[in-house]
C-alpha cells in the first residue's frame, strides 16, 4: 500500500511502508537541476557547497551528526533535479529527517566554503577529460538536444567564471523550491507520525514554480571529435516513447531484447559473434514528457566503422520485429526484475520518486503488472515498426581511423 | 538464521544462507583459481570468458538464452584468488540455475570462439588504458608485489593473450576446475535439500581430483614513490601498503581503520585533502588476500596540487600509525558499517559476495547476526594494533600524471 499527500507548499510526500525492514530510506528530489540553472555549473557548485554545514552545525559537526546515526547519505545533481538519498536504521528516522531538512532547507552557505566548492566543481568538470565514456555522454546529449536538456550537470568553464557567492545564494533561494519537490520514503515507519514530522520540518518551506522547458531536439547528425584515446567511444541517441506515453510498456519488451538480457541482440551480434567490443549498452532514459533511445559502445579505432555499421544494421533488424520466443523471454525478464526490485527499500523509494516525477502519480504494483500483462507480441512489433532510425544522432570520439 | 553447509562425496562444497524476507535466490560458483595461478598471464580470466561461449550441451547463445528464459542474470569475475560465476533469479528457478551454472564448468573451448574472445579481451585491455586510475593501480601492484603473483594483472597483457592457445586453457581447466576445488554459495529463498540433490546430479560429470595451489614465493613488500609520465588532465595516485591476510585476526580491525582514514565522507583523508579542494578525491581501504593483505589507497588531484597532496597523504598515514585512532571515530564508523550490513542483507545478490568470499578465503561461515557481533566486538585496542603492525608509513606510491 502506498500512502501519499501533497503539502500546501507543493511538496509531495509518498510512503511505502515495509514493516519487516529495520531500515528506512528517504529519497528527496528538488527541481533545481542543470535544466533550470541561470548560470552553467551553478547547481554543481551548490551541491558541493550545501554539504558544508547546516542549521546549528558547522560542516564537521554536521557530518559527525550523520555518522552518529550511521546513516548512509549522498546527494547528486541531475538534469531535472538535485537529489538527496539517506538510508538509516528505522529507529533513527526522525533524527535523520531533521538532518536532511537542515541540509536542504537551512544550509549555511558560508563565504569561506565557496572557493573550495568551486574548486571541486571545476575539478569534476575537468575530470571528464580523463573519462572518455563520460565525456562522450556529455557531448552526445549536448549536441542532440537544442533545449536546455542538452546541458551537462557538470557545467562549463565560462559559467563557473561568472559565479559569485551572492549569485549562487540567490540562485539557491530561487530554485530550491518545494513546488515540484518530492520526498519518497520506504521502510518501517507509521504514516501519521511521518506526516506530522514532515509538516513540522518542511511545512514552512516556500518557493515559486520554476519553468519546465519542453524537450527539443537538434536535427540528426553524425559527428566525429578527434581525441587521443586507446578506444573510440561511440554514442547514439534518438527520441523514444516517454514514461507516461502510449507504447511505454511495449517499449520495455522491445528494449529487453535489444539490450536487456544476457542474450540481448546487440551484445550477441556486436560482441559475441564479431568480437568488436568489450562493452555495449542500449537502453532508454526519461525526462518529463519525453524519452530517449541510447546506445553506447567503445572499440579500438580500426573497428569503429564496422561497429557502427553492425549496430545500425541491428537496429534496422529490430524494427522488423521480435520473435515469439524473444517476447516470452522478455516477459519473464521484466517480471523477474520487477519482483527483485521489491527486495530493496532504496529501489522502492526510487520507484515512488520516479513515478511521481514522470507521471505525476504512483503506479501500484498491480497497475504495472496489468500494464505488462496487456502487452502482446503484435503490439510490440507494431510499436517497433513505426521507429525510424534516420532520427539517430551519432557522436564518435577518438582517434581518426 | 544459521547458514547451511555440506560437502558432496565428489568434494563439491555447498554453503547457503537463508534470507526469509528476500524474494529471489542468488548463487555463486566459486572456483579456487585466480590470476595468481596463471602460468601464462591472463589465463584464469580468459577461461572465465570462455565458459560463456558454450558447453557440450549449449552454444553461447543457447546458454545466455537459457538464463534469459528463466529471467536470470548471469555474470562472472576473476580476481587474483578466485574465479566466480554468479546467477540470480526467482526462487522457482533454483534447480535450473544450479544446472546451468554447473553445466558451464564443461566448456567446449572451440578454437574459433577462442580467437573471437581474444579480441574481446584485447578490447577490455584497451578500455582500461583509457582509465588513468586503472593504470596507476596496476603499476602500483606490479611495484609493491614485485616478484609475487598478486602483482600480476588479472587480465594479462596483449602479448600474453596473443600466445594463449586452446591447449593452455584446456590444461588450466583440467588442473583447477574439479569439484573439490569449487564452492557453490547460495543466498536468499531456496530449498536446501533440493539444492543438495541438484548439485549432486549436475556435478556428477565434473572431474573430482584435489587441486592444491602452488605456494607463492617469499615476498618483501616494496616501498617508495614512482612517478609515471601520463597526459591525463588530473594526477592519479595509487598507494599500496602492508596489511593483513583475510584469515588474520587483525584483518577486520584493519578494514575498519581504513574506513576511518579513507571513507568517502567525514574521514581523515576527506578532511585533510578534499575539504579545501586540494584533492578531488582520496580514499583508503583494506583487502585481505589468502596469505597476505594490503591497504589500497587512491587519490585524484589537479597537477598543481600533486606535491601538497602527497605530503598531506603521507602525514595522515604516519599520524594514524603513530597516534592511532580515537574511540569516537571507531564508534561512528561501526554504526555506519552496521547500517551497511543491514542494507547488504536486504538482497541475496548483495549478501552473496562477502558470504562466499569469507568462506573461500577464511573458511569462515557466519550468520548475519554473527557478522554483526564480530563487528561490534572490535575495540580500539585491536584497531590500533592493526595500525601499529601495518606498513602505512612505508607505502608504495605510484603517481601518474604530468
Amino acid at each position: 500500500m502506498i500512502l501519499q499527500t501533497k503539502l500546501e507548499n507543493g511538496l509531495s510526500l509518498l510512503l511505502e511502508p515495509v514493516a519487516t525492514s529495520e531500515l528506512i530510506c528517504f529519497e528527496l528530489s528538488v527541481p533545481c537541476g542543470a535544466l533550470t540553472e541561470p548560470m552553467a555549473g551553478s547547481s554543481s557548485l551548490l551541491e558541493e557547497w550545501l554539504r558544508r554545514g547546516a542549521g546549528r552545525r558547522n560542516a564537521r559537526a554536521f557530518e559527525d551528526a550523520w555518522d552518529d546515526l550511521g546513516a548512509i547519505r549522498g546527494s547528486e545533481v541531475g538534469l531535472e533535479g538535485m537529489a538527496w538519498s539517506v538510508t538509516c536504521l528505522a529507529k533513527d528516522a526522525a533524527l535523520s529527517l531533521e538532518l536532511l531538512s537542515d541540509w536542504v532547507l537551512h544550509p549555511r552557505l558560508d563565504t569561506e566554503g565557496f572557493a573550495p566548492s568551486l574548486e571541486l566543481a571545476v575539478a569534476a568538470l575537468e575530470g571528464l577529460e580523463d573519462s572518455p565514456d563520460e565525456l562522450l555522454y556529455a557531448r552526445l546529449w549536448n549536441a542532440a538536444l537544442v533545449s536546455p536538456h542538452g546541458r551537462s550537470p557538470y557545467g562549463n568553464k565560462a559559467g563557473f567564471a561568472s559565479l559569485t557567492p551572492d549569485l549562487v545564494r540567490a540562485d539557491y533561494q530561487k530554485r530550491c523550491t518545494p513546488i515540484g519537490a518530492i520526498l519518497a520514503v520506504s521502510g518501517a515507519v507509521e504514516w501519521a507520525g511521518l506526516l506530522e514530522l514532515v509538516q513540522r520540518l518542511f511545512g514552512n518551506w516556500c518557493g515559486i514554480a520554476l519553468p519546465s522547458p519542453e524537450v527539443k531536439w537538434n536535427p540528426p547528425f553524425t559527428t566525429f571529435e578527434a581525441r587521443e584515446t586507446a578506444q573510440t567511444q561511440i554514442g547514439m541517441m534518438m527520441p523514444l516513447v516517454g514514461f507516461a506515453q502510449s507504447g511505454y510498456y511495449e517499449s520495455r519488451f522491445a528494449l529487453e531484447i535489444l539490450g536487456g538480457g544476457n542474450s540481448n541482440r546487440l551484445f550477441n551480434e556486436v560482441r559475441e559473434q564479431r568480437g568488436l567490443v568489450y562493452g555495449i549498452h542500449a537502453g532508454s532514459s526519461f525526462m518529463r514528457g519525453a524519452g530517449t533511445l541510447e546506445v553506447f559502445a567503445s572499440c579500438t579505432p580500426s573497428r569503429t566503422a564496422e561497429t557502427i555499421a553492425v549496430i545500425v544494421q541491428e537496429l534496422e533488424r529490430w524494427r522488423t520485429g521480435i520473435t515469439a520466443e524473444e517476447f516470452n523471454r522478455a516477459a519473464v525478464g521484466i517480471e523477474t526484475g520487477l519482483a527483485m526490485s521489491l527486495e530493496s527499500i532504496g529501489a522502492r523509494a526510487a520507484a515512488l520518486l520516479r513515478d511521481t516525477q514522470l507521471l505525476g502519480r504512483v503506479r501500484g504494483l498491480e497497475e504495472v503488472q496489468a500494464g505488462l500483462k496487456a502487452v502482446t507480441l503484435e503490439a510490440v512489433n507494431a510499436w517497433l515498426e513505426q521507429l525510424d532510425f534516420k532520427a539517430l544522432r551519432i557522436f564518435v570520439l577518438g582517434l581518426d581511423s | 538464521m544459521k547458514p547451511f553447509s555440506a560437502q558432496l562425496p565428489n568434494g563439491l562444497e555447498i554453503i547457503a544462507q537463508p534470507m526469509p524476507a528476500a524474494r529471489s535466490v542468488a548463487m555463486a560458483l566459486v572456483v579456487r583459481v585466480g590470476a595468481r595461478d596463471d602460468q601464462n598471464l591472463g589465463a584464469a580470466h580468459f577461461l572465465e570468458h570462455m565458459l560463456f561461449k558454450g558447453s557440450a550441451t549449449y552454444s553461447a547463445l543457447e546458454l545466455s538464452s537459457a538464463f534469459d528464459a528463466i529471467g536470470a542474470h548471469a555474470n562472472a569475475f576473476t580476481s587474483h584468488e578466485t574465479t566466480t560465476y554468479t546467477a540470480s533469479g526467482l526462487p522457482q528457478t533454483q534447480s535450473r540455475l544450479t544446472e546451468l551454472l554447473l553445466g558451464m564448468m564443461q566448456p567446449r573451448l572451440d578454437v574459433a570462439d577462442l580467437d573471437l574472445e581474444r579480441q574481446v579481451i584485447l578490447e577490455e585491455i584497451e578500455l582500461y588504458r583509457d582509465d588513468p586510475m586503472s593504470i596507476a593501480l596496476e603499476t602500483s601492484a606490479a611495484q609493491y608485489f614485485l616478484g609475487h603473483p598478486l602483482g600480476r594483472p588479472v587480465i594479462g597483457t596483449k602479448a600474453s593473450l596473443s600466445s594463449q592457445t586452446k591447449a593452455d586453457l584446456q590444461s588450466h581447466l583440467e588442473q583447477y576446475y574439479s569439484t573439490s576445488n569449487m564452492v557453490l554459495a547460495v543466498c536468499g529463498v531456496f530449498d536446501w535439500q533440493r539444492l543438495l540433490e541438484d548439485a549432486a546430479e549436475f556435478s556428477q560429470l565434473l572431474p573430482q581430483g584435489q587441486r592444491n595451489r602452488r605456494h607463492s614465493p617469499d615476498f618483501s613488500p616494496q616501498h617508495g614513490l614512482v612517478r609515471v609520465q601520463h597526459d591525463s588532465t588530473h594526477t592519479h595516485v595509487s598507494l599500496i601498503a602492508k596489511g593483513f591476510a583475510a584469515a588474520d585476526q587483525l584483518e577486520l580491525p584493519a578494514a575498519i581503520a581504513a574506513r576511518i582514514i579513507g571513507d568517502s565522507e567525514n574521514s581523515r583523508l576527506a578532511w585533510a585533502l578534499v575539504d579545501d579542494g586540494t584533492a578531488v578525491s582520496a580514499s583508503l581501504e583494506h583487502e585481505g588476500h589468502s596469505e597476505l593483505g594490503a591497504f589500497y589507497g587512491s587519490l585524484e588531484c589537479r597537477p598543481e596540487h600533486t606535491e601538497q597532496c602527497l605530503e598531506r597523504l603521507g602525514q595522515e598515514l604516519t599520524r594514524a600509525k603513530e597516534d592511532g585512532i580515537r574511540e569516537s571515530e571507531l564508534e561512528r564508523i561501526k554504526r555506519k558499517l552496521e547500517v551497511g550490513l543491514a542494507l547488504r542483507f536486504e538482497t541475496p545478490s548483495a549478501w552473496l559476495g562477502a558470504f562466499s568470499e569469507d568462506y573461500v578465503l577464511q573458511n569462515d561461515l557466519r550468520s548475519p547476526q554473527e557478522v554483526l557481533e564480530e563487528l561490534r566486538a572490535v575495540g580500539l585496542i585491536e584497531v590500533n594494533a592493526a595500525l601499529e603492525a601495518s606498513g602505512l608509513e612505508t607505502p608504495m606510491i605510484v603517481c601518474l600524471g604530468d
